[in-house]
């Protein structure tokens, strides 16, 4: 229990006032009335998309919305080997059952609140649930609770702030949408109040130094559904999700397919030197895409922009060959030389398959330490 | 909507630039095909709906054909209920057709539902 001690809701207050024979209101309760609005249907904003399910032409992408995904997550060497891991599990897994905590705080799903003097109920709409006590308990004791999907939460009404404390929740990557891939040791902090009548807004603390280099904070922004006013539940949610991976291609397919997991190569550890050796800005050939590879301390990170503007990691086979781990496939890098032993550029496939060829640029890219 | 379908793009390491920004690496949004049918079914389940087309193909024979579209949710939003489309219309569309030749595809226009005009994007 010793995380309890760090708490944004003192635990030593909800005590006192359950052991106090509840004389006075209890102080994390809400005023109902006040917080009436909380009911309804809300979705994140930025995952919105258009009839084929897929992102809006003009809008952003659907992904950048995806805020508590990882993608952009303060992650230490374990937190990337984890991520990327979890990625081929999620490659050969052709479920669909909704989102795990925090995940389904970002996902392109709605959900719905529940608000009663004693806890507070989120819903999602693939039956996902997450119940938050008002009423002053603690977290379950530490032998008394295991990690799930959803967590342990106990919240506290700060006004019209809801602040949730949550606890053991699993990371599990066979569960199809589950993510991102903290430890089950992590500890989050909602702070989720309305900032207009149809517009919720909340900060989320992620504290993890199991995989996080430093505390991972998120803010989101929730809007009420603009049509639908309760969310409709089915049986298996997975049914009617029929995308597989077939010669490493996502491909709609027959209900009973199922794809095989696609391991995670292994990784060699270079030093610094080699890896800045191949470091640096590279054009593809045939289309306006730039790679740029950059070490940061012993494992190189490479982005493509676009589509991909951000850095994940690549996994080093040799001092010239390199794999990019995505849930589509494996991405493969050759770097070539000149006769004085230059790196002049790369020749590789997409996860897809397609062969590349990217000349260097001669724009220099600094090595983190 | 899992991981998969949102991070087919998200995460790729490159791919031909006019479909770089697209997260439907199975489908061919480049060359959009045009198909008129008969809906067999039209599934307006989570996570995704799919309309279930009976195409006639080039010999005659009936094809049939899976054509992906979002969650319930989606559709709701743009108008769509569960009885837009009810078995035997009459419809034609395009979709992006799969990469792998098989018959389906991501719905890119609605046109006409028993020969009225809809024009409906994606």
């Amino acid at each position: 229990m010793t995380r309890l001690a760090g708490l944004a809701i003192p635990a030593a207050l909800l005590w006192s006032t359950a052991a106090a024979g509840q004389a006075e209101a209890p102080r994390c309760q809400p005023d109902l009335a006040r917080v009436a609005a909380w009911e309804g249907v809300w979705m994140a904003e930025g995952v919105q998309a258009g009839l084929n399910g897929r992102d809006i032409p003009g809008a952003p992408p659907i992904f950048l919305g995806l805020k508590l995904l990882g993608i952009h997550a303060p992650w230490n060497e374990a937190g990337w080997e984890r991520l990327q891991e979890g990625m081929g599990r999620v490659a050969g897994n052709t479920g669909g059952h909704g989102f795990s905590f925090p995940l389904v705080m970002s996902a392109p799903s709605p959900f719905t609140i529940v608000v009663s003097p004693t806890k507070t109920v989120v819903i999602g709409e693939y039956r996902e649930v997450r119940y938050i006590f008002t009423d002053g308990r603690p977290h379950l004791p530490e032998d008394e609770r295991w990690p799930t999907l959803w967590g342990d939460s106990i919240g506290c009404w700060e006004g019209d702030t809801l602040v949730i404390d949550t606890v053991s929740v699993e990371y599990s990557p066979d569960y199809s949408t589950d993510g991102p891939p903290l430890s089950e040791n992590a500890h989050f902090i909602e702070r989720l109040h309305m900032t207009g009548p149809d517009r919720l807004e909340s900060d989320i603390t992620i504290t993890d130094p199991e995989t996080l280099e430093r505390p991972w904070v998120v803010h989101m922004v929730y809007l009420r559904h603009p049509v639908i006013d309760r969310l409709v539940h089915e049986g298996d949610v997975s049914l009617n999700n029929r995308i597989v991976l077939e010669n490493g291609l996502p491909t709609i397919a027959a209900l009973d397919e199922v794809a095989p997991v696609v391991p995670l190569p292994p990784s060699l550890k270079l030093a610094a030197a080699e890896l800045d050796r191949v470091a640096g800005k590279y054009a593809l050939e045939h289309a306006p895409i730039e790679f740029t590879f950059e070490r940061r301390g012993e494992r190189l990170f490479m982005r493509v922009d676009p589509p991909q503007p951000f850095f994940m990691p690549v996994r080093a086979a040799d001092p010239l060959n390199y794999v990019s781990v995505t849930p589509i496939g494996n991405g493969t890098f050759r770097f070539e030389l000149d006769d004085a032993g230059n790196v002049t550029g790369f020749r590789g496939t997409s996860p897809e398959g397609l062969p590349m060829t990217a000349r260097r640029k001669s724009e220099q890219v600094a090595g983190v330490n | 909507m899992d991981l998969k379908f949102l991070l087919g793009a998200a995460l790729l390491v490159a791919a031909p630039a006019a479909e770089a920004h697209h997260s439907r690496a199975m489908f061919n949004v480049q060359a959009p095909v045009e198909l008129t049918g008969t809906v067999r079914e039209f599934q307006f389940t989570n996570p995704h709906c799919y309309i279930q087309l009976t195409v006639a193909g080039r010999t005659g024979q009936a094809e049939e054909w899976s054509v992906e579209m979002g969650p319930p949710h989606s559709l709701r939003e743009r108008g769509w209920g569960k009885n837009t489309l009810k078995p035997g219309d009459r419809i034609t569309l395009t979709i992006a057709p799969l990469r792998n030749g098989n018959r389906g595809g991501e719905l890119h226009t609605l046109r006409s539902i028993n020969g009225r005009p809809v024009e409906q994007r994606s």
